[in-house]
């Protein structure tokens, strides 16, 4: 009986590996000029392998949730040895036939080794793969693309539409001008934000676009964030209104809305301490991960968002979600704070090149 | 941007829009240039953005839901589209708050029933209705993002551009236990070893030319104009939302509603040319936005679209 | 009926993609551009200068760890050891005698509060400004009364910067009877860094028409300029007439010009707003407010201006 199982696990195994390779070399192996592998068909195989990886790795929880309902109604086995078996089917080792490529051998073996270690942590492991890619196939210290845009909004003094990959947010900056007088400070100018989402800019719809618990903790994050930036002093008994739209919001929604922010204030000249830059962080088992997505966010993951001036050690806002053990809190401030520095980079530098576009012609 | 002008202006304005001369160059009936880009929001099954005159901006994002109803409780078939108005702050300090509500939620208003009768008018929106008790709702949801005037109208195109880029996949519906349905996501048979998973599914789109859009017709003066600026809007003696559907049969237009927006005065026989006006209007519009639906190029998914 | 056929002639509606190039990238390749040194611009946060003890920090600037930092976007200029940041785009700041274009927004006891998109409403005193009875006329209570018959809420005025208070509000008055109430007219409002300072901002241009420059970006197009002369019980005397065709087609066509130079972001002065005019004359008016043709215009029009501005300077 056993061995009968054995040979079939084996079959089966065998099945996955030589439709896995046979795809990864249909779909990577472009030259076949060399015997080894080049630069690039190497990380596209190991993405590729990453992927299948991943697939059955989902199909493994499904199983392992399904299987016992299945197995207890023949009564064959308890659902703890269905799900050992499950993952013994996944981590049988076989010796992989020798016709295949080196490369695909020494990260199968990889493989097995992390699957022992990590088997017991699905969910970290979804997020990270064995090879240090993430879902969307980024490095962990990677920030997603940043594209902005100034200058758009006619009515405003300053606005911004800026991007982080698939994360849309529209700041504009209205002011300094004479506001309510029940706003009104003597000696420093009041600043009013407002944060708010389009109903379509989730997963899930919402109802409202602002209004809610969130949104106004939000709301109340950034303006404190931004008394801090602006010289307030310079401005008695004005107003300035700071209006955040995220018209998609695929995570690090906060880290997005102070890098709009800050890139406004500077178009609407504004005076500032300095540019302000913002990073969200994550931690998985012991590495941090930079500028989270929204799918891995959903997960019970401890995550940071920090904000920090002109990338330097000045912090002006440090936001925690989830629990995280107190030996992992410097290693993800670490790490936010390095981004925040790379993403202030990227700022200076739009920020600069639209002050010039903006100069009028034939001014002087 | 609160907009006041002073009487003098509201004068010139309006002796001027009695010479056909306004004040950006335009006649009465001109529109200004309109921008329509689809596609831009990959986290929604369908999106539009559109501008007038570079300013007025406006961004629609359909979320589909599937939506399981009682047959019973409606006496004949409701429309499954369902329309909200958002004033983002973006365009205006005065929409901060709720600021915006009360006119957005009159748009709103006034879209649901210029679309009341969208399952009479638009040829395929019925296969939005699967089963008995299911059907798919389609919740259109539209921010203003920058304001100048004429948000209505603004809004109507960007409710004809994102339907038209909508994809409805495809189900299959088979009876299941107990009187209950399931409904499974349709997936074309294709061979070679691709796996089902990896098929992407049937998607099906609506059929727009004959969609109804809604449009503001304002009396200035004796004058009547579309698509006011905001210093126009400040004259308006008195404004009708008009609602135009395209009939596809004799190929004229139908009224789907008309309704009067702010207060005035209004003259039997000024609202016949004020719907004629629209009707009209909505003529042009037909044929300039099947024009750009057919030529618009085709862009990757998820690309920056403000850049 | 003749209104009729010219509607049906013109009719028309064009529904386009977006501009593949965005106005403001238009010009920054041009020429004209050339001027702005580039190594001068700074943004908030950015070193201007690391020996603090050699220059004196000035105006938009602050001290961090022994460096003068900048604290606004803008030019960096020096003026002997004096460091200063010249912000490039602002909000109007006042100063003295600089003509504005300004809208009442409250009336008050003795003052009215004025909005010249500056950081607070600017004042207009009672004193301050031209009533019948010349100067020496002593303004009673029964003025006081009639504030709002000379002046009422929504009103556009013109007048003179007289005087920046410490936090910044300004004091303005009208008392010449080339300032005062506007009346025909359209107003366009451009950010203040556009315009252009000179010696003369009213402006009667050879078309038939007339211009105010405001120095706080409103730009007022009227059929002839103001000259103020008062009724007996000091309201303005009001006499309308309607603004005939062919000179308001030329006021709607300046107004078009300005808002291209606006977009464009060329500055705004006599000479190309002119330039822009006279360029425009082979477009119809509404073809102006279209991107293609009006980014073709803008850039012959910086290259137009940098030619006779080099000529000037040959000479």
């Amino acid at each position: 009986m056993n061995s009968i199982q054995n040979i079939q696990q084996l079959r089966e195994f065998l099945t996955v590996y030589n439709t896995l390779s046979e795809r990864c070399f249909n779909a990577c192996a472009r030259d076949y000029t060399t015997s080894t592998l080049t630069k690039d068909e190497g990380s596209c195989v190991s993405q590729c392998i990453d992927k299948q990886m991943l697939v059955n790795r989902r199909f493994m929880l499904v199983f392992a949730e399904q299987a016992p309902k299945a197995l207890f109604k023949q009564g064959e086995q308890s659902p703890t040895e269905a799900i050992k078996s499950a993952s013994a089917t996944k981590s049988e080792p076989v010796s992989p036939p020798e016709s295949t490529q080196t490369a695909i051998v020494e990260e199968k073996q990889f493989v097995w080794e992390t699957i022992s270690i990590e088997n017991t942590n699905f969910q970290a492991m979804s997020i990270i793969s064995e090879h240090g890619f993430r879902m969307d196939g980024r490095r962990p210290a990677q920030i997603r693309n940043i594209n902005t845009r100034l200058g758009l909004n006619r009515n405003a003094e300053g606005s911004c539409y800026l991007e982080h990959g698939n994360t849309k947010v529209l700041c504009a900056v209205y002011g300094p001008y004479e506001g309510k007088a029940s706003k009104r400070l003597e000696d420093r100018c009041a600043i009013v934000c407002q944060y708010s989402t389009t109903t379509f800019s989730g997963l899930e719809r919402k109802n409202r676009p602002r209004g809610d618990r969130k949104s106004t903790e939000i709301s109340r994050l950034l303006e404190k964030a931004f008394e801090s930036v602006i010289l307030t002093e310079s401005f008695p008994r004005s107003q300035i209104d700071i209006f955040c739209e995220v018209i998609q919001g695929d995570g690090s929604n906060l880290a997005a809305c102070v890098n709009a922010t800050s890139l406004a204030l500077a178009d609407a000249g504004i005076p500032m301490k300095g540019i302000a830059s913002a990073a969200t962080c994550g931690i998985v088992e012991t590495k941090p991960i930079v500028d989270l997505t929204s799918r891995e966010e959903t997960d019970l993951l401890p995550r940071v968002t920090l904000a920090t001036i002109c990338g330097r050690d000045e912090v002006i806002l440090v936001e925690l979600q989830n629990r995280l053990h107190i030996d992992h809190l410097s290693v993800v401030m670490d790490a936010a704070k390095a981004t925040c520095a790379d993403v202030y980079e990227c700022l200076a530098v739009v920020a600069q090149q639209h002050l010039k576009a903006c100069a009028p012609i034939l001014g002087n | 941007m609160e907009v006041h002008i002073s009487d003098d202006e509201k004068l010139f304005l309006i002796s001027g829009v009695e010479q056909d001369i306004r004040n950006d160059g335009r006649t009465c009936a001109d529109f200004r240039t309109i921008v329509l880009e689809r596609g831009v929001l990959s986290g929604t099954n369908g999106s539009c953005r559109v501008q007038l005159g570079q300013t007025t901006d406006v961004l629609a994002g359909i979320k589909l839901e599937l939506e399981s109803f009682d047959p019973a409780a409606e006496k004949e078939a409701k429309q499954p589209m369902s329309f909200h108005v958002d004033f983002s702050a973006n365009a205006s300090s005065q929409f901060a708050g709720k600021g915006g509500d009360q006119y957005g939620e009159e748009i709103s208003a006034a879209f649901q029933v210029a679309f009341s009768r969208s399952l009479d008018i638009l040829p395929n929106l019925s296969k939005t209705l699967l089963a008995e008790g299911y059907r798919w709702k389609i919740n259109v949801d539209l921010s203003v993002l920058q304001w100048a005037g004429s948000v209505p109208d603004a809004c109507s195109l960007a409710i004809i551009g994102a339907l038209s880029d909508l994809e409805i996949p495809e189900v299959e519906v088979a009876p299941d236990d107990g009187g209950k349905v399931s409904i499974v996501l349709k997936r074309p048979r294709t061979g070679g070893n691709m796996r089902d998973e990896e098929v992407p599914v049937a998607m099906w789109k609506l059929d727009v030319q004959s969609c109804p859009m809604l449009l503001t017709v304002s009396k200035i003066g004796s004058a009547n104009l579309v698509d006011c600026s905001p210093e126009e809007e400040c004259c308006i003696r008195s404004q009708l939302l008009i609602g135009v559907a395209k009939n596809l049969n004799d190929d004229d237009y139908d009224i789907t509603c008309i309704k009067q927006h702010g207060g005035g005065l209004l003259e039997m026989e000024s609202i016949q040319d004020m719907t004629e006006l629209a009707s009209k209007t909505a003529g042009g519009l037909y044929q300039a936005i099947e024009k750009r639906l057919k030529t618009e190029e085709k862009r990757k998914p998820g690309h920056s679209f403000l850049l | 009926m003749l209104h009729n056929v010219r509607k049906e002639a013109i009719m028309s509606y064009e529904i386009t993609g977006p501009p593949l190039v965005s106005p403001w990238m238009m010009l920054s390749m041009s020429e004209a551009r050339n001027d702005i040194d580039e190594t001068k611009i700074v943004i908030p946060g950015h070193s201007v200068c690391d020996a603090p003890q050699q220059f004196m920090r000035g105006h938009g600037t602050f001290i961090r760890d022994g460096e003068i930092v900048s604290s606004l976007s803008g030019v960096v200029k020096q003026l002997n050891r004096l460091l200063m940041v010249k912000t490039i785009k602002q909000r109007y700041a006042g100063e003295v005698g600089d003509v504005v274009v300004a809208r009442v927004v409250e009336v008050q006891a003795k003052r009215w509060k004025c909005d010249v998109s500056s950081r607070l409403h600017a004042n207009l005193p009672l004193g301050s400004v031209l009533l019948p009875g010349g100067d020496f006329r002593r303004k009673d209570v029964e003025d006081e009364e009639k504030m709002s018959g000379f002046l009422k809420n929504g009103e556009l005025i013109c007048a003179e910067v007289q005087q920046v208070q410490h936090d910044g509000t300004l004091m303005l008055h009208t008392r010449n009877n080339k300032y005062g109430k506007l009346q025909q007219g359209i107003l366009i409002k451009v950010p203040p860094h556009l315009i252009k300072k000179s010696k003369k901002h009213f402006h009667t241009l050879p078309y038939g028409m007339a211009v105010i420059i405001g120095c706080n970006g409103n730009v007022w197009v009227t059929p002839a300029l103001p000259e103020t002369t008062l009724e007996e019980d000091g309201s303005h005397v009001n006499e309308f007439q309607t603004v005939p065709q062919d000179i308001r087609l030329v006021m709607v066509r300046v107004a078009a010009c300005i808002r291209i130079l606006r977009d464009y972001s060329i500055s705004i002065f006599l000479n190309s707003l002119t330039t822009c005019y006279e360029m425009s004359q082979p477009y119809d008016i509404k073809e102006l407010s279209d991107q293609e043709t009006s980014s073709r215009l803008a850039y012959l029009i910086a290259a137009r201006l940098l030619q006779e501005l080099q000529q000037q300077q040959q000479k």
